[in-house]
């Protein structure tokens, strides 16, 4: 039975419609899992949004939240029930934090995040962003990977599902 | 009684105010919404009737109401879509917008108008204040947050339109909602406009390309 507080960060507070769709048909009627809330942010400054939605997680704690899922504006869950599928994908797999990537992987690794609230590393991390020297560094070092790699570094583990997710192209941030 | 909900919410580029999402989460409490669609396309009157029509097909699934929601209008107040619904059976009309103040500066100007022998007049907040549900013969409504019962049959004899024309030498061009309005009261549509729940215009400026001359 899970309790899961989403995180939609935004720039200018646009988002894509099929997003509505999407978490309407997140979990399926009588599921013992529930939506605790959605909470939308809307700033330039985007790694601070990314610590922002993750302190408010951890402090849902409190209030019985198990998992926190993150989601980008321009990315869309697709199958029916899907965060039913990664919860029980994550117990089976005993992730502490399961990423979820299209067909052919090309989903950012932040876009659609799945991160268990018990896991020992939580509060030990935040997230943080490479120092962007040029273009090519910040499309090869965004702050997915380093927020990946210190899970690892703590212990923990990660992983991918394979659920089918829509990416629009349309908005999002331009460097990537 | 059952009433579904067919939602459209017409835009731009697949882009919304992401305070919908939340207006959607809280709209009803009985689980009237049978339908979510967000078509994106740049030819507004033809999405429109895209809309039109497959609300009326989604009849046969059980769809009594439209209800059309524009992508940058936010619906704050809970469980709006059941209170609109009890509202337009309460006051027996066909067609409930609710009050959204338009994108100008220094205006209290609202979505709501009347039909005059000299041109249509925009109301203003005056008119209709906060806590009024207004029902007119010659109101004109936009279709940024409009429910429409159809049930009855004169939804088969209308589309959405813009007309374009000449009078006094003077171009015209009668947007898309306030025709609507005018040939579905000829089909003996009652219109009502309600000032009961609280919605948002994003920005609530004008979208403008060069700074305002002082």
């Amino acid at each position: 039975m899970s309790l899961v507080a989403i995180g939609i960060p935004t720039y200018n507070h646009v988002l894509n419609p099929q997003i509505i769709s999407s978490i309407f048909n997140a979990i399926e009627r009588g599921s013992q899992n529930t939506i605790h809330s959605v909470h939308i942010t809307s700033t330039s400054a985007w790694v601070m949004q990314l610590n922002e939605h993750l302190i408010r997680a951890k402090e849902l704690r409190k209030e019985g939240v198990t998992h926190f899922l993150y989601l980008h504006a321009d990315c869309a869950p697709q199958t029916i029930y899907w965060l039913d599928t990664i919860l029980s994908e994550m117990e089976a797999l005993k992730k502490d934090a399961l990423s979820v990537s299209d067909e052919i992987g090309a989903m950012p690794l932040s876009a659609c995040l799945l991160i268990n609230l018990s896991s020992s590393w939580v509060d030990e991390i935040d997230w943080e962003t490479q120092e962007y020297i040029t273009s090519e560094c910040a499309v090869a070092h965004p702050e997915d990977f380093v927020f990946l790699d210190k899970i690892k570094i703590l212990k923990g583990s990660w992983g991918l599902s394979n659920i089918e997710v829509k990416i629009f192209n349309n908005i999002g941030r331009s460097n990537r | 009684m059952s009433e579904k909900v067919f939602i459209a919410i017409p835009n731009y580029k697949e882009a919304i105010h992401s305070g919908i999402l939340s207006s959607m989460l809280h709209a009803s409490q009985r689980g009237a919404i049978h339908t979510l669609h967000a078509p994106s396309t740049a030819i507004w009157v033809s999405q429109l009737n895209k809309i039109w029509v497959k609300a009326l097909e989604s009849r046969k699934a059980g769809v009594t109401h439209l209800f059309i929601l524009h992508s940058d209008v936010v619906v704050v107040s809970p469980n709006w879509l059941d209170f609109l619904l009890d509202e337009m059976r309460e006051i027996k009309v066909d067609l409930l917008s609710s009050v959204c103040r338009i994108k100008e500066e220094d205006s209290d100007a609202i979505s709501v108008a009347v039909e005059t022998s000299s041109g249509d007049k925009r109301l203003t907040l005056r008119d209709i204040p906060f806590g009024i549900t207004l029902i007119r013969d010659d109101l004109l409504v936009n279709n940024g947050c409009l429910l429409i019962d159809i049930r009855g049959k004169w939804v088969e004899d209308i589309y959405w339109e813009m007309k374009n024309g000449i009078i006094n030498n003077k171009v015209y061009c009668e947007s898309e909602d306030w025709l609507f309005c005018k040939k579905a009261r000829k089909l003996g549509v009652k219109i009502a406009a309600t000032n009961k729940i609280k919605v948002e215009h994003w920005g609530l400026v004008p979208f403008r390309s060069y700074p305002k001359e002082t």
